[in-house]
């Protein structure tokens, strides 16, 4: 009696913690659930896995099941999703979603301005202002409904993000794109590493060049083991403070600097081998033009995250613009959409993001043409959900549709990649967005259309006795070429 | 809500626009015909339509091209193989004691050299190569070079010896292979010039294809750029704040470098000394910069010093002796002939150009004898380029000393090929024909002096990377992979896709910022 007593106290006492916050309500406090199910589906729950005629049901922003022959709660909401697909929401391991970027005002070396020797930044801080190890991009995080709408029109519902600036750019956070407060839609506060060779906004002259990004960093790295012992020479260093505290996370290298082009991609074995020096093994965010040399990424043994970033056609129509396109960039043209296919081939582990597109928008449209180019579609949900969500060590959270998991999931109205599926409707942490719900119910078909009681039906057919019926479908529906019967 | 609008007739400009609702299957609603009356409408559902399986439709996977190495025209889709070459019959400049020999045979091995002499019989599988009438030369070594790097000037101190060349080679650069042509197979890429202690320099063969690391010259000792005059103390910039400003001043930052070095080393080796146990060691940080000194001063890393007033390179050559080191080689060192028997008992090699000069104040006093007298005072002397398109025609650079110093053809050769190797401590290796060097070599189609001399094939390490032959059908096959894009190209447009407007692809060539470089329209020219 006692225990069961217990039991009970303990059980309540957990529903008031997850009621519990410190925000105060002016007005009428309106906690609901959201409790959901979502009935009949097909249910992509993680790559490889699919249930067909299945049930989800969410609650409180977590899935609380999943499977065939769930039971409907009777409290919960039903949606019926026959004909509909259900899948992971997207993760995206680099993002700089809701953190302000600095502008970049470029400091390259020139010869006959003069030379800024010491860092700008104030306060107890390292020698170099691009070593940027103590920016925290969790605590300027905030919710930017503008993009969070276009990347979950797009299909993402969580993204880490960080600030792009610096040669080392300090700790990147995880966060889902709910338009919640704050508070509630960060997964992770601390969850990455970031670096880079470009020294971003520093107006330092020292570095002026990649060998000297690359000296730079290896010297960080000997200086903050050095600063462990605390030198008494050396007094406080927030920066190589920072930099010790940072090492456990996953550690991502952009190894763009400037602009990518055909050399970039030397820019991924140049990193990884300063992580190989200092015993740390980077994840490396793309160029683009890895495909170019796929055997010496595949020995770099990284995990990469790649890009959708596809070159456009030029216009060669006239032949003196043509002369000054180089073959190397007219095969790139070509080849582009192939390196997600090269990556998948040489069995190198891998992410996609939406980073770097011209428009977050074609982000399904550039996946669905990194297929055609030979990626499977099993790597590419991979690569979209349980691929970066273990990169980003969140798998525990996101990723895929699993009990305890943030209710994070795409309804669709066919298979994710095929041409004409169209997402519906965006879940992120229990709270749904419609993306497209006007295409919710497919009413095309054969119809008899009637106008003030005349037949409508096609001139082809206007001898016929019986009109044929015509086909309806798509709104709003514009026909041509149709004539009322006489 | 569901909207129809459609024409009366095939031709109808005037449409009837029905605005309804959907009410299970059926649709139903009012709108305004032709004449602009009301009307109603209903629609019954009949059946579905048979999809379309436009989704299903499998498109044919697109058809691309290969990617070569490296990735441009003229890549390969697999890079070259070491083969056993037979030169039958050339004349073997060997760069050696042997002098130029008439009628000789030549074996490539494993790639090394394995034979020279007469009637060699041809191992079998061997390639043979006919050298009747033409020349067979060890292939150049370039000794100021500053290609197939990424970034050249790490200008934002005045002593940055921890930087290092060899982490930013970039082997997709074409003047890597352009050079081949011109026979060049050994190129020393040093940094720049922007500050007194410069970077840590590489020595890379010119493997076309390979990547990075495969570049470098396995074994070779490490080097260093050093720069003096107007460069460092940044004579044209009126707004230097950055130490040093005057001749003085770069001697005084070398003093100040090495003296930070020597303490440097004392803290290191109190911190690695033999201790009792539980006795802390002292904590030791340790400095890259610091540690590139350190090797020089122990003659574990060597110097190749950009130069040209006479004044500097004495005071250079005091700095070096003080802290027991010799400067491994003055590089550019225009006023060399002033100062000749000085650098000859300070045991310097120098490397100059044949003619370049007056591209500013501090090199009005250089002259074209310079590299012969230097020759006659005892020092070893090489010509190096120092730009990326000079270093295609070393071969006439080296003929010019014949012209104006009166050096033997021989002797002339040598400074592009084993005088070069000896300063560049390789000597064992490359820049001669010699039984058991490397199988770096050049087939030259005349006197490798003439002006009339073309390379047909350059071999490092017995591949053959250059082949004249295969060049000419290489440019060939390259017209046709263009045409076949610019066509995929223009199909695109013309199916609606969205294009961009042609962008020009611009080759970014770095050099030393000394002197005015300009390499055409396609070249953006980087310091």
């Amino acid at each position: 009696m006692k225990r069961w007593k217990l039991l009970l106290l303990s059980c309540s006492w957990a529903f008031v913690v997850q009621a519990q916050n410190t925000f105060p309500v002016n007005g009428v406090a309106d906690n609901r659930s959201g409790y959901y199910a979502l009935t009949n589906a097909t249910i992509v729950t993680q790559p490889g896995t699919t249930l067909t005629g299945a049930t989800l049901v969410i609650k409180d922003g977590r899935v609380v099941a999943v499977g065939n022959g769930v039971t409907v709660p009777k409290e919960a909401v039903v949606i019926d999703c026959k004909g509909k697909y259900i899948y992971p929401s997207f993760v995206d391991a680099y993002s700089d979603y809701g953190v302000q970027q600095p502008q970049r005002q470029q400091g390259q070396f020139n010869f006959f301005a003069a030379a800024q020797l010491t860092s700008n930044t104030k306060g107890a801080f390292g020698w170099n202002q691009a070593i940027k190890a103590d920016a925290n991009a969790g605590s300027i995080f905030t919710v930017d409904e503008a993009k969070a709408r276009q990347l979950r029109e797009s299909g993402f519902g969580v993204v880490s993000t960080h600030i792009k600036d610096g040669i080392v750019r300090g700790t990147g956070a995880v966060v889902t794109l709910a338009s919640e407060r704050d508070n509630k839609v960060i997964v992770k506060e601390k969850a990455t590493a970031h670096y880079s060779f470009s020294k971003g906004t520093s107006t330092q002259s020292y570095p002026s060049s990649l060998m000297g990004s690359i000296a730079l960093l290896r010297q960080t790295y000997y200086d903050a083991a050095w600063y462990k012992s605390a030198p008494k020479t050396e007094g406080v260093n927030m920066s190589l403070q920072a930099f010790n505290g940072i090492q456990g996370l996953p550690q991502i290298f952009d190894i763009i600097e400037r602009g990518a082009d055909h050399t970039t991609k030397w820019n991924a074995l140049r990193a990884d081998r300063i992580g190989d020096e200092f015993g740390v093994q980077y994840i490396l965010k793309a160029s683009g033009y890895e495909y170019q040399r796929i055997q010496d990424m595949k020995a770099t043994n990284a995990a990469f995250i790649l890009h959708l970033n596809f070159p456009q056609a030029m216009d060669v129509e006239d032949p003196n613009d043509a002369r000054f396109v180089s073959l190397a960039d007219m095969k790139h043209w070509e080849m582009a959409p192939s390196q997600p296919a090269a990556f998948e081939k040489a069995g190198i582990p891998f992410c996609i993001s939406a980073t770097e597109l011209r428009d977050t928008k074609q982000f399904l449209a550039q996946l669905r043409k990194a297929i055609e180019y030979g990626l499977s579609e099993q790597k590419a949900l991979e690569a979209i959900t349980t691929a970066p969500a273990a990169m980003l060590q969140v798998s525990n959270e996101v990723g895929s549709i699993a009990v305890g998991k943030w209710a994070n999931f795409l309804v669709t109205n066919g298979p994710l990649f095929a041409e004409k599926t169209t997402i519906l409707q965006n879940w992120v942490q229990g709270n749904k967005y419609a993306v497209k719900e006007d295409v919710w119910n497919n009413y095309d078909g054969l119809y008899n259309l009637t106008v003030n009681g005349n037949a409508v039906q096609k001139p082809t057919n206007s001898k016929l006795k019986t009109a044929p019926p015509i086909y309806l479908g798509k709104t709003p529906l514009v026909l041509s070429g149709l004539a009322m019967a006489k | 809500m569901i909207k129809i609008v459609f024409g009366e007739s095939k031709r109808a400009r005037t449409t009837i626009r029905l605005s309804g609702t959907i009410n299970g299957n059926n649709m139903q609603g009012s709108g305004v015909d032709t004449a602009g009356n009301p009307v109603t409408f209903n629609a019954i559902y009949v059946s579905a339509v048979t999809a379309k399986a436009d989704s299903a439709r499998k498109r044919p996977a697109p058809q691309v091209g290969n990617v070569v190495y490296p990735f441009n025209g003229y890549g390969a889709t697999e890079l070259p193989k070491q083969e056993t070459i037979l030169i039958k019959n050339a004349t073997v400049w060997t760069s050696e004691k042997e002098g130029i020999l008439p009628n000789t045979d030549v074996l490539l091995q494993n790639g090394k050299i394995a034979q020279i002499g007469k009637n060699i019989t041809a191992p079998a599988g061997a390639r043979i190569i006919d050298g009747t009438g033409k020349h067979l030369t060890a292939g150049i070594i370039d000794e100021h070079s500053h290609i197939a790097t990424s970034s050249i000037n790490e200008g934002g101190q005045s002593v940055t010896s921890e930087v290092r060349i060899g982490d930013n080679l970039n082997p997709d650069d074409i003047n890597i292979y352009r050079q081949l042509s011109g026979g060049v197979t050994t190129s020393h890429i040093l940094h720049g010039s922007a500050n007194t202690i410069g970077g840590q320099t590489h020595l890379i063969k010119l493997r076309w294809g390979v990547n990075d690391e495969q570049l470098k010259f396995a074994g070779a000792d490490g080097f260093i750029k050093f720069a003096l005059g107007e460069n460092v103390k940044r004579s044209p910039a009126q707004t230097n704040n950055r130490f040093p400003d005057t001749r003085m001043g770069v001697e005084q930052v070398l003093m100040d470098a090495f003296t930070r070095a020597k303490e440097y080393e004392a803290a290191w080796k109190l911190a690695n000394m033999p201790r009792k146990k539980g006795e802390p060691a002292p904590v030791f940080r340790r400095d890259l910069e610091l540690d590139a000194l350190v090797e020089i001063m122990n003659r574990k890393r060597f110097i190749t010093c950009h130069s040209y007033v006479q004044s500097e390179i004495t005071s250079t050559m005091r700095v070096a002796e003080k802290f027991g080191f010799n400067i491994n080689t003055f590089t550019h060192i225009l006023e060399g002939y002033k100062v000749a028997d000085k650098m000859k008992a300070h045991g310097v090699a120098v490397s100059t150009f044949s003619d370049w000069w007056t591209y500013k104040m501090e090199v009005v006093d250089a002259i074209a004898y310079n590299a012969a007298i230097m020759q006659r005072v005892g020092l070893n002397v090489a010509i190096n380029s120092d730009d990326a398109e000079m270093a295609r025609r070393l071969n006439q650079e080296a003929a010019k000393i014949v012209k104006y110093g009166g050096v033997s053809e021989e002797e002339a050769w040598k400074m592009v090929t084993i005088n070069p190797a000896t300063m560049l401590h390789v000597q064992n290796q490359v820049g001669s024909i010699k039984v058991g060097k490397d199988a770096d070599v050049v087939l030259w189609s005349d006197n490798p002096l003439s002006i009339y001399a073309k390379s047909l094939f350059t071999i490092v390490d017995g591949i053959v990377y250059y082949d004249r032959v295969k060049d000419e059908q290489q440019r060939v096959a390259i017209q046709a992979e263009r045409n076949r894009l610019i066509q995929k190209m223009l199909g695109d447009k013309r199916a609606g896709m969205p294009t961009v407007p042609a962008t020009a692809s611009m080759e970014i060539m770095h050099h030393c910022s000394d002197h005015a470089h300009k390499h055409g329209l396609l070249v953006i020219d980087m310091e």
